[in-house]
């Protein structure tokens, strides 16, 4: 199984090489997804599962019907929001 | 003659001259026959009443309650208590990516007149499986300086600020020689003690690179040093 992931920095201070558009992804995440995904505090990894970084737009681009941002888990800091899509 | 290992003999002791110099009587006292003022043996007598034998002979040191034991401190604890002792935390900075960041630039300027001996250094990263890499190099070229960090006193009422220039996230076209490389495997920590054996002259500057075990990570670096006039 593979476990797709990206991160959101709520503020790009003291994150050296956040993606230029993380502010837009950022917004546009808390503004129209956040409240469709599920908040998790931990996210556990069973020995066959892949992690797979994502940007944000090729994160988004995987959720096509049937997966949508129902789908998707992630994990708040202070600092950030990390979004989880687990698939077989 | 008489057996000094035999603690019921009165022992006496001759000059040259026959003449009765001394005697060890069966209480192990000695007895000087002469004349003088005893000034010495008196002082050595006066020392060694602080001991008490035990039957198994086992020295046992008794120390009046009106005698104070002088604190040793070593020479990191006293610049410190002289207020000569800084230290310096980065803020968590996160590394978008796993090549190798620079990070950390540590200036002792030209003009300063104090040698910087470093005491510890702690990185402390937030995950990675694999090990996280702290390289230091000297002399590196500088394009930009970074953000300005601000060394804390160890002694927080102490008299002086530090004299060294430190900044954060610098820009570097060269990193200069590569004096020393460690790691912390996992996400954890990792404490190396230099022991004021790292010394930074005046004219020389150190870079704090980090190479990340994972996208994304946390990282911090924590230094302390002191300042030695040159």
């Amino acid at each position: 199984m593979n476990l797709y992931k990206t991160t959101l920095f709520k503020s790009t201070v003291n994150v050296i090489g956040a993606p230029a558009d993380n502010d837009v992804n950022k917004t546009d995440f808390e503004t129209n997804d956040k409240a469709l995904a599920s908040k998790v505090s931990d996210v556990m990894l069973a020995s066959t599962t892949f992690i797979v970084d994502k940007t944000y737009v090729e994160f988004e681009a995987l959720l096509t019907p049937p997966l949508t941002w129902a789908d998707v888990k992630y994990l708040e800091d202070e600092r950030k929001y990390v979004c989880y899509l687990l698939t077989e | 003659m008489a057996d000094l290992n035999d603690a019921t003999m009165d022992v006496t002791l001759f000059d040259d001259n026959s003449g009765n110099y001394a005697d060890i009587n069966t209480s192990h006292e000695l007895i000087v026959n002469d004349g003088t003022t005893h000034t010495t043996l008196t002082g050595i007598k006066n020392q060694t009443d602080k001991l008490t034998w035990t039957g198994t002979q086992l020295q046992v040191i008794t120390t009046p309650a009106s005698d104070t034991q002088a604190s040793i401190k070593n020479e990191w604890q006293t610049a410190t208590e002289n207020g000569r002792g800084f230290a310096l935390t980065t803020p968590i900075i996160t590394v978008s990516g796993q090549l190798e960041t620079d990070f950390l630039l540590v200036r002792n300027l030209t003009a300063n007149t104090f040698n910087i001996e470093f005491h510890s250094l702690m990185y402390t990263y937030s995950k990675g499986s694999g090990l996280a890499l702290v390289k230091i190099y000297d002399t590196p070229t500088i394009t930009n300086n970074g953000t300005a960090l601000t060394p804390n006193k160890m002694k927080l009422n102490g008299s002086y600020s530090s004299t060294l220039t430190t900044t954060y996230t610098p820009t570097i076209s060269a990193r200069g020689s590569l004096r020393r490389v460690f790691g912390a495997s996992s996400a954890g920590s990792a404490l190396i003690e230099y022991d004021l054996g790292l010394i930074l002259p005046p004219n020389h500057t150190f870079l704090y690179t980090v190479v990340p075990a994972a996208n994304n990570a946390d990282h911090t670096l924590y230094l302390d040093w002191i300042e030695q006039a040159v």
